[in-house]
This record gives C-alpha cells, sequence and structure tokens, in this order.
C-alpha cells in the first residue's frame, strides 16, 4: 500500500475504531416539512392537504424526537417572484438545532443565499431546475456542491419514469434517470426522489425507480413518498438509498423518529444515532414535552384539523 | 447593555444565524456581525460557511475583512472556523479553480475524491453528508469528553495538511479502500472543524464548551450525561 501521512499506518495515533464496519456516513432519517406559506399541512398525492400547525413547533419536535435532518418544502410558492419566507427559516432555527435543507420556489441564486443566511444548510430546487436547468450550475458554484440538493417528482407512466411538474399537475416528457443525470452533470450534490402517487399512502416507497437511479448517479440519493411502517425503509435502503424522507407519519406520534431508529437499529441498518442533551428525557425515558415557556413564545395554539 | 463576547462572522454567506442561535443555547453572549469595532472587542471570532471557498474569499475581500480578521487572529484571541470558514485558514483551494486562502494553517483543500484516489483508489459517496463517528488524536486534551461521538458532515472538498496540525479524523475503512479525512485542524489559537459542531447536538455543545472554558468565555453549564 502506497505511503501517506493520512494512510492507515499512522492510525494508532488516534483511537482505534473496532467495531466500526463502514467509513461512509449513517444512513439518514430525514423528516419532511409540507408548508403552505406561513402554515405545516399534511399533504395526499401534494392536491389535498390537512393543516397541522407552525412548522417551528412541528421542527422542534421533530428535533427533539432525534431526526437526523429536515427538509422544509413550499409547495404553494409559484409565483415569479414569490419564494419560502427566510423568516419562516429564521424562527425555526431559534428551536431547532438540526440540519435543514430548505426548499419553495426558490429561482434565483439570491433566494438561496437569503436562506442560507436566514438558517438553512442547503437549498433544495424543483421547478426552479425545471424551467432554468442551468440554476443548479450556478447555485453549486456560488454555495459548493454539497448545498445544492435537487428535488425531483415522479410518476411512472408506461413502464417509465418521467419528471412531474406539481404547478400544473403534468407528467412532462423528460425520463426522470436522463433528468437526474443532466442536473448531476451542472454539480447537484444531492437527488430526493419523490414518488407523487405514494404521497400519502403508507405502502412503502416506489422501489424500481431507486435501483435505477442508484446505478447512474455518484452522489447522495435520498427516497421519499411512501413511508407506512419501519420495514419500509429498510426495503428501500437495500436498493442503495442513502436516507429516506418522512413526512405524515412522523406528525401523529410522539417519539416516532425514536421508535424507528430503535427498530432499524435492531435490524443493524443504521447506529442507533446521535446523543440528544439529557434534559430532554424525563422519568421512565420518556421524551419531554417543550416547556409551556417556550410553547407560549411559539404562539403555540390548537388547531381545528380538517381537509382543506 | 450586555457586552458581547463572541462575534460570528456574517460575511454574506454562510449559517451565522445557526451559530449564533447554538451558542446563545450555550449560554453565550454571541452576535452575528461583520463590524470591525465589534470584531476587535470579541473575546471569540467564529468563522462560519456554507459556500464554495472562492465565493467565500470573494466576499471577505469585497468587505475588506482581511486585514480585520488578520488582526483579531495575531491578538491570539479564539478564533473557530467551521465548515468552509475552517477552510479558508489553508493557503489554497483546488475548488472552482486555484484561490489563495487565509494562510493561517499550512495546507491545502483538496476534492475528497483525490483523497481516495492518492491513497487506495477507494470510492465513496461524495459529497460526505451525513453523521459520521470521529476519532480524535491520542494527544487532543478533550478527547475522552467526546471520543466515538456523531458529528454532521456537509462537504466535498478537504483540508490536506501536515498531520501535526490534525486534531481529528473520520477514520477509513481498509476492505473498503478509503482513507481518513481529517476533520479537525489547530494551529495555536487557530481551530477549524470539517463538521459541523452547531448541527452536532450534543456532542458539538461538548465539543464548543471545552474549547470556551479553555479561554474562559461565560457560558451556562452544560449536562453532560448521555441520555
Amino acid at each position: 500500500m502506497p505511503e501517506s501521512p493520512l494512510g492507515d499506518e499512522k492510525v494508532p495515533e488516534f483511537t482505534a475504531e473496532s467495531e466500526r464496519s463502514s467509513a461512509e456516513p449513517s444512513k439518514r432519517l430525514i423528516g419532511k416539512i409540507l408548508v403552505n406559506g406561513s402554515l405545516a399541512v399534511q399533504s395526499k398525492h401534494f392536491n389535498q392537504y390537512l393543516p397541522l400547525g407552525k412548522p417551528r413547533i412541528i421542527a422542534a419536535y421533530l428535533d427533539q424526537w432525534g431526526v437526523d435532518e429536515i427538509l422544509i418544502v413550499d409547495r404553494c410558492a409559484r409565483g415569479a417572484d414569490t419564494h419560502i419566507d427566510p423568516a419562516l427559516i429564521a424562527s425555526v432555527v431559534e428551536t431547532c438545532r438540526a440540519p435543514l435543507t430548505v426548499g419553495g420556489g426558490i429561482k434565483k441564486v439570491e433566494h438561496a443565499l437569503a436562506l442560507v443566511k436566514a438558517g438553512a444548510d442547503r437549498v433544495a430546487i424543483n421547478s426552479g431546475a425545471i424551467d432554468h436547468p442551468l440554476l443548479m450550475k450556478q447555485l453549486a458554484n456560488t454555495l459548493g456542491e454539497q448545498a445544492v440538493v435537487a428535488l425531483v417528482d415522479v410518476m411512472q407512466v408506461a413502464g417509465e419514469y418521467r419528471v412531474y411538474d406539481y404547478r400544473e399537475n403534468k407528467i412532462l416528457g423528460t425520463n426522470v434517470v436522463d433528468w437526474c443525470e443532466q442536473l448531476q452533470g451542472y454539480g447537484v450534490g444531492e437527488f430526493v426522489i419523490n414518488a407523487v402517487n405514494r404521497d400519502g399512502e403508507g405502502k412503502g416507497y416506489e422501489l424500481p425507480v431507486y435501483q435505477k437511479l442508484r446505478d447512474v448517479l455518484k452522489v447522495p440519493l435520498i427516497a421519499s413518498g411512501g413511508y407506512g411502517e419501519p420495514k419500509h425503509i429498510s426495503d428501500v435502503l437495500h436498493r442503495g438509498v442513502d436516507g429516506v424522507a418522512i413526512g405524515n407519519s412522523l406528525h401523529y406520534s410522539e417519539h416516532s423518529m425514536s421508535t424507528i431508529k430503535a427498530k432499524l437499529a435492531r435490524q443493524d441498518i443504521r447506529q442507533a444515532g446521535i446523543a440528544y442533551e439529557s434534559e430532554q428525557i424525563g422519568h421512565f425515558g420518556r421524551l419531554l414535552k417543550l416547556d409551556d415557556e417556550t410553547l407560549a413564545h411559539m404562539l403555540y395554539q390548537k388547531r381545528e384539523k380538517c381537509w382543506l | 447593555m450586555i457586552a458581547i463576547d463572541i462575534v460570528v462572522l456574517d460575511y454574506g454567506l454562510g449559517n451565522a444565524n445557526s451559530v449564533v442561535s447554538f451558542l446563545k443555547s450555550l449560554g453565550c453572549h454571541a452576535i452575528a456581525s461583520s463590524d470591525p469595532k465589534q470584531i476587535e472587542s470579541a473575546k471569540a471570532l467564529f468563522i462560519p460557511g456554507v459556500g464554495a471557498f472562492n465565493s467565500g474569499m470573494a466576499k471577505l475581500e469585497e468587505q475588506n475583512l482581511i486585514p480585520v480578521l488578520q488582526t483579531f487572529r495575531d491578538s491570539g484571541a479564539l478564533v473557530v472556523g467551521v465548515c468552509l470558514g475552517m477552510q479558508m485558514f489553508a493557503q489554497s483551494s483546488h475548488e472552482n479553480g486555484n484561490t489563495e486562502g487565509l494562510g493561517w494553517i499550512p495546507g491545502e483543500v483538496c476534492h475528497l475524491q483525490s483523497l481516495d484516489a492518492d491513497v487506495n483508489q477507494g470510492e465513496r459517496r461524495i459529497p460526505h453528508i451525513g453523521w459520521n463517528r470521529v476519532s480524535w488524536h491520542q494527544g487532543c486534551e478533550w478527547r475522552h469528553v467526546i471520543d466515538g461521538d456523531m458529528f454532521y458532515f456537509n462537504h466535498s472538498y478537504y483540508f490536506r495538511c501536515d498531520e501535526t496540525y490534525v486534531l481529528a479524523q473520520v477514520p477509513g475503512n481498509q476492505e473498503q479502500r478509503l482513507a481518513n479525512i481529517p476533520c479537525a485542524v489547530r494551529k495555536d489559537n487557530v481551530v477549524g472543524f470539517q463538521f459541523h459542531p452547531e448541527k452536532s447536538q450534543l456532542a458539538g455543545k461538548k465539543l464548543i464548551v471545552q474549547l470556551l472554558d479553555e479561554y474562559q468565555i461565560e457560558r451556562k453549564p452544560l449536562c453532560l450525561n448521555h441520555p
């Protein structure tokens, strides 16, 4: 083996890591928060929405429950100069420590810079890339490829996976594999592939599309749309994805994330995870609710639930 | 008015907001600023960064911040660089062509692909994104507090330097033919982290607390027991 100052011969200077099997990062569990303006919503096939509450409260809970990352997307920011509000992200960052990827109507580098300044670690682009693919190149040049995420909606038509434009509920002529390869060439650092007809169904991920994409994509690949139970995660992770995004199902049970992680750890799929502050753990090892003062500060209020 | 202990450099590229909110959660008096007077009077300076190397250096130059940073470093006060903030300590970077850095720690910033290619032709997923274990140098004083903890990474480039400056690395794997990634560097009062302590939950807090205490910067007590 060639000599190098960073080669394996010099490792004894550092603590041995005998129990490690992989040098790659842990598979990621990403909490997805869909927003409509200032309100978090639950969605079904992206055409029915149920209000959930303030995004910052949901983000703070997901963070406490041990999420690896949070993806916040506004699918309603559609106008020429509307994009997800940086003030919303700044308010989320006050109480949420988890890494944030933010998307929704980003059409210019300046939009992305404003979001990063507000606290986003990465930006996610969907329709902005459909209208102007070279935007991805400009973003990668300014923010670095690690901060540029492509969010791609897919639908299956006659055995082929095609790009779907959520703004007009229209299936485009573009093959998803070709599209992702093109964007990868522009410096996109990660793909979140969202199977539209699986959204809100809870019946598992669209496995074949991830298999096809894994063969051509060198950058991280995240599966989205269809989560219902932990088994669905192991199924799609076996297709080689680097993480999964979970939306709706996280919102209705406390500690949802911790439960999923524990189940995956038992199957040796990922390490149980990251240490959170012990102040958040109460008697019987139960995670604590945010204190009333924090909730009051966030203007927490219960909302009546009804389909919009 | 409360005296400001820590300035988080707000140079138009980077998540200054999340770093300030993280430091406040530790009980520090921190603000985001690029005002030379405020920087000068601070006890510690954090340089965050989400961005490409060339655009980062261009922003520093545009705002005439380099001499201000230089004076601050020469005073011996604590300077902490995170991600791009850390990479800018290098002499140069290969990201989007060759760009000169601050040159505070001898070394250069190279693509991760070259790391594995040089050492043993392994192929890893780049960008390196997510939670990974970090192994600390035997001589590192805070090793016992955080060894084996996971930190949050999000990068495609790494700091290549002499091992005397390397505090920590992401351990490689012989079977996968992947090399160790140097992920924390230090030269005197200049400390840099490739991972994001502000995004690394308890591990990040434990780490930064070690540094703050070394420089006697005021903070509230932290509960260090694992849940």
